[in-house]
């Protein structure tokens, strides 16, 4: 392939020009540019030096990782089933060329509010639409601390990294303490072990609830990791389809 | 050598482009919101972060008194025009905006949301207050000063609120009945009624404030506890059960005085043998704190009658205590005991075991042998 040096300039002059500005929607999402909106201010009464400072209330959450896509493959005849999850990566022996894939949502609380987060589904949101399975635990959520999480490293958080658990601070109005993250459809002020959720449309707390804002926007302990599992069926061999789904990720916050 | 560079160059481009998403909703916090008949809200919020299409939209109760402006350059206003009349109660809603997928990609993807959720509280058309009472721990022959503070949680004014006050002492016996000032409140307002106990001739100890406040022939009760200290220091708790030689010791004390002491430290003796003496410190008013240090004790085992001296101002005190003095054990010897408890539990299990299997072998020898005596009579 032969390139003229006029062109690898122009080229090069188009990256820089590119790089320049991803690195600034990016710093920009880092908060350095953003201090100037955070705070409002006005003089009310100038013979007297008296200001009126309004601090407003900032409900901000940010997904470190975008998309998974397991891509296409097929169930190995040795197996009964593939099992393949962002948590413990894929069966190899048993998942057939499908992509191996180690790193779950990472959600951070990037606001100046405690909240709590939800989700919800679109698409092929069940085992039997999404792999075709009547199992009703072939397709659930997994979520966990960030400080926990194994596939951390391939992505970082907005914030310094946390170095400690999260979700775990008490009601707004003193009252119980969650007990970390936790994937379950309803979640009440009982503590305990993760446990998983299958995926509904209807989706559900995962941090949280209505009425407890329980992950804090302090950088030690402001993240989470939502894992994805899949397990997929030997008899579901040949049955094709490429199925979409979209959680919508919610964070809530005291108005 | 250039297709290297070109690729090196697309390499850079794909890592340069944003690899994150957020969703950002700003605006004043409102909540909680006390309902006013015929108050306007008018809120402003900004939408940011976010590379999405982003819808705006209100859930929850009182949907039908809010309005949502078109968003304009990512800004909007809520508005909030309340009714002339709301039934009493606490209700909900929600503020949320929504990113909306631009196309709709492949395998997993995800979106995000972001809501606020606010709290109306409508109070009582009846008239109704909520009252608290509060008094400051004074030193001896100080006054005490009573506060009686009152929120109107209603829609009415209340023409008239006055509030009686009991002092009693720990046995809960009166000792002065005080009456406050008398005043208006008015709807969804705060006042608050003062009165003064003379506390002269009162011993340091603890006393009880119960109030009672009337207001347009409706009553509602209060109360506190306060504190007539002196200057003293307190020993609340100390470290009973020490062991032989290097071992920690510490004392709780309490400040029972209205102003700081200084000078504060401690001394610990044994058989009139000073074994500590902590480092000096200051309590502020009313303050408990621990004051630690590290004893050496060269005492057999056993139960010690011991002195702390307790040094605080110019002032000493003097505390008898006793001081329960046992073996240190060593990690080794630790070990050794648990190695020995598992192999106690070892041989116990065995033993019941053997037991349970001879009382079992018992039992079915028992049921065979009538059988057999019963075969015999045959």
């Amino acid at each position: 392939m032969d390139v003229s040096n006029k062109t690898i300039v122009v080229i090069l002059v188009l990256a820089l020009g590119i790089t320049l500005s991803g690195m600034a929607i990016n710093l920009n999402r880092l908060g350095a540019f953003e201090g100037l909106d955070l705070f409002t201010s006005a003089a009310v009464d100038s013979s007297i030096g008296v200001s009126n400072l309004t601090i407003t209330s900032t409900t901000s959450i940010t997904n470190n990782y975008l998309e998974i896509n397991f891509g296409s493959g097929r169930v190995n005849a040795s197996c009964t089933v593939c099992s393949m999850g962002t948590f413990q990566g894929k069966n190899t022996a048993c998942c057939l060329t499908f992509t191996n894939q180690t790193a779950g949502f990472l959600l951070e609380n990037t606001g100046n509010v405690n909240i709590s987060v939800g989700y919800t589904c679109a698409g092929s949101c069940t085992a039997a639409t999404f792999v075709g399975s009547a199992t009703n635990n072939a397709f659930f959520l997994w979520a966990v601390d960030s400080v926990a999480n194994p596939g951390y490293a391939k992505v970082s958080e907005v914030g310094a990294n946390d170095t400690a658990k999260s979700c775990v601070l008490a009601a707004p109005d003193g009252g119980y303490h969650f007990d970390g993250w936790k994937a379950r459809a309803t979640q009440t002020n009982e503590t305990g072990s993760n446990a998983t959720l299958n995926v509904a449309t209807t989706g559900g707390w995962l941090c949280g609830n209505a009425t407890s804002y329980p992950l804090g926007f302090g950088n030690t302990m402001d993240a989470g990791v939502i894992h994805v599992n899949v397990t997929i069926d030997q008899t579901q061999v040949g049955t094709g389809g490429h199925q979409n789904v979209t959680f919508t990720f919610n964070a809530t916050s005291l108005g | 050598m250039k297709f290297k560079i070109l690729v090196t160059l697309f390499l850079v481009l794909l890592l340069s482009l944003p690899s994150l998403t957020a969703l950002t909703l700003s605006g004043q916090k409102l909540s909680p919101i006390i309902f006013e008949p015929g108050l306007v809200i008018n809120n402003h919020y900004t939408i940011s972060e976010t590379t999405e299409d982003v819808i705006v939209k209100v859930g929850g109760e009182l949907q039908e008194y809010i309005v949502l402006t078109e968003v304009v350059n990512n800004e909007f206003d809520m508005i909030i025009k309340f009714p002339e009349s709301l039934q009493p109660g606490v209700y909900h809603f929600e503020l949320s905006a929504t990113e909306v997928p631009k196309s709709s990609g492949g395998g997993i993807g995800s979106l995000l949301s972001v809501s606020k959720r606010f709290e109306v509280e409508v109070y009582s058309y009846e008239k109704y207050l909520e009252a608290s009472l509060s008094a400051a721990n004074v030193n001896e022959g100080t006054p005490v000063d009573l506060k009686l503070n009152l929120v109107s949680k209603c829609y009415q004014d209340i023409n008239s609120v006055r509030g009686e006050i009991t002092i009693a002492d720990a046995q809960n016996k009166t000792l002065k009945e005080l009456i406050t000032e008398e005043k208006p409140l008015k709807a969804l307002a705060t006042e608050t009624l003062s009165a003064s106990f003379d506390t002269t001739g009162l011993p340091a100890a603890e006393y009880s404030a119960r109030a009672i406040v009337f207001y347009d022939g409706e009553q509602k009760t209060a109360q506190t506890k306060f504190r007539i200290g002196q200057m003293d220091l307190v020993l609340k708790n100390y470290t009973s059960v020490v062991e032989q030689g290097f071992s920690d010791f510490s004392l709780r004390l309490v400040n029972n005085w209205g102003n700081a002491l200084r000078e504060v430290y401690a001394k610990l003796y044994i058989n009139k043998r000073e074994l500590l003496h902590t480092p000096t410190t200051e309590f502020a008013p009313w303050e408990e704190k621990e004051l630690k240090g590290i004893i050496n004790v060269e005492l057999e085992p056993g139960i010690y009658n011991a002195t702390i001296q307790l040094f605080f101002e110019d002032q000493i005190k003097e505390i008898p205590v006793t001081i329960t003095v046992v073996k240190k054990i060593s990690s080794e010897e630790l070990s050794a005991e648990l190695e020995k408890s598992k192999r106690n539990f070892i041989l116990i299990s065995v033993a019941a075991g053997i037991l349970i299997l001879g009382l079992i072998i018992a039992i079915v020898r028992y049921k065979k042998t009538p059988k057999k005596k019963q075969k015999d009579e045959f």
